[in-house]
């Protein structure tokens, strides 16, 4: 097969007339690169995921615990309607509430929070939301543990939702081997595990990771020419 | 020696969500890099990209990561990047694709372009994305095209 000459190729005469078909191939083309400019918003929406679970994980150190009531049952120490507050990020306040907390006494480091509902600092100024079923804080470890779902939603749209978690509060690192699934008003990421470390400057998703932008945080570019 | 094509204007849809796939993503704040590893798809409408690696860079210029102006720089695509959209597709070895000046360059030892039945072979593809004027360079070696009569359109 001869090849023609290159340069009088594509741009030769027998290509002058737009026929219907290079048409709607040239539309069909259009959509090629679109996907590139669709891209420019996809780092506002990663920055955004990820910023807001940097905030809340930054580092909680109690330092106030409320009680309303403590029983003595059966070795266990129950306290009613705990309130332990501290300071953030910013030296923002938080508060952790929960129903109940119970505490072995033969193991007093560890803490078995029930129904926990935690007002957290998000550095954006935002507050954020933490509501779980249970979780088990380790006061010498400085550690959180969440072995069932729990969500972490905030006004501008930011949820969060965990099968399971282990925090390390001091080192601000998170840890799950179990699905999850955050989403922020433009984007959402699914994935089956997440660990995030140093406060949240590495997050990383693991295992049938999928992303979705949704089109509203598609702006095209002002000024590109379409 | 290079190939001119013409590849016609790019138009945005603001109406479809983008769908990204991968087996890992890593966000590492410090180096403002988002990275998709593992059989990374990225699919909007009928237009798919594939790839075995695409490293997002964005950059924070100033403005508060929270209130979102980090935006990208530049995105890196590797091990085996395929770009199909409607009946073009586009095989190479990596990409860059740079979103200041919107070119899109694919690199590799052959550089595919096919569009319907015709085949352009060579070794980098440029595309402009505003004018969406595309050149396949053959780097000394002999562009290679075979062209299908069938597309000739009718005199």
């Amino acid at each position: 097969m001869t090849t023609s000459s290159v340069s009088g190729m594509p741009n030769s005469g027998s290509y002058a007339g737009r026929s219907h078909a290079e048409y709607k191939r040239a539309l069909a083309h259009s959509r090629l690169v679109r996907l590139f400019k669709i891209l420019l918003p996809l780092s506002a929406a990663l920055v955004i995921l990820a910023f807001i679970l940097v905030s809340w994980v930054d580092g909680l150190v109690p330092e106030g615990v409320g009680i309303e009531s403590v029983v003595i049952r059966d070795g266990k120490l129950v306290m009613q309607n705990p309130v332990m507050s501290g300071e953030g990020p910013g030296a923002r306040p938080y508060t952790m509430r929960a129903a109940r907390a119970v505490q072995d006494l033969t193991s007093p480091d560890v803490i078995v929070l029930e129904e926990i509902l935690a007002d957290l600092p998000v550095s954006n100024g935002d507050q954020a939301v933490l509501n779980a079923v249970s979780g088990t804080y380790n006061r010498t470890a400085q550690t959180m543990m969440f072995d069932k779902p729990f969500t972490v939603t905030s006004e501008n749209g930011f949820s969060a939702e965990l099968q399971s978690a282990n925090i390390d509060l001091a080192s601000g690192g998170l840890s799950s081997d179990a699905p999850v699934s955050i989403s922020s008003g433009e984007a959402s990421v699914v994935a089956q595990s997440m660990q995030m470390t140093d406060k949240g400057r590495v997050i990383i998703f693991q295992d049938k990771v999928r992303m979705t932008i949704n089109p509203s945080a598609i702006k095209p570019t002002d000024g590109a020419k379409n | 020696q290079t190939t001119e094509s013409r590849m016609s204007g790019l138009a945005l849809s603001g109406d479809e969500p983008i769908q990204i796939e991968s087996d890992l993503l890593k966000i590492n704040e410090e180096t403002s890099q988002a990275t998709f590893t593992g059989n990374v798809k990225v699919v909007q409408g009928d237009t798919v990209l594939q790839a075995g690696e695409m490293i997002v860079n964005y950059t924070n210029d100033g403005g508060s990561v929270s209130s979102g102006t980090a935006d990208i720089r530049e995105i890196e695509l590797y091990k085996k990047v395929l770009i199909r959209s409607g009946t073009q597709t586009a095989t190479a070895d990596a990409g860059n694709f740079n979103m200041a000046d919107e070119i899109l360059v694919l690199t590799g030892e052959k550089v595919v372009l096919t569009d319907a039945e015709n085949v352009f072979i060579g070794c980098k593809l440029t595309v402009q994305m505003k004018n969406g004027q595309a050149k396949l360079d053959s780097c000394g070696r002999r562009v290679m095209i075979q062209l299908d009569p069938k597309s000739r359109p009718k005199q």
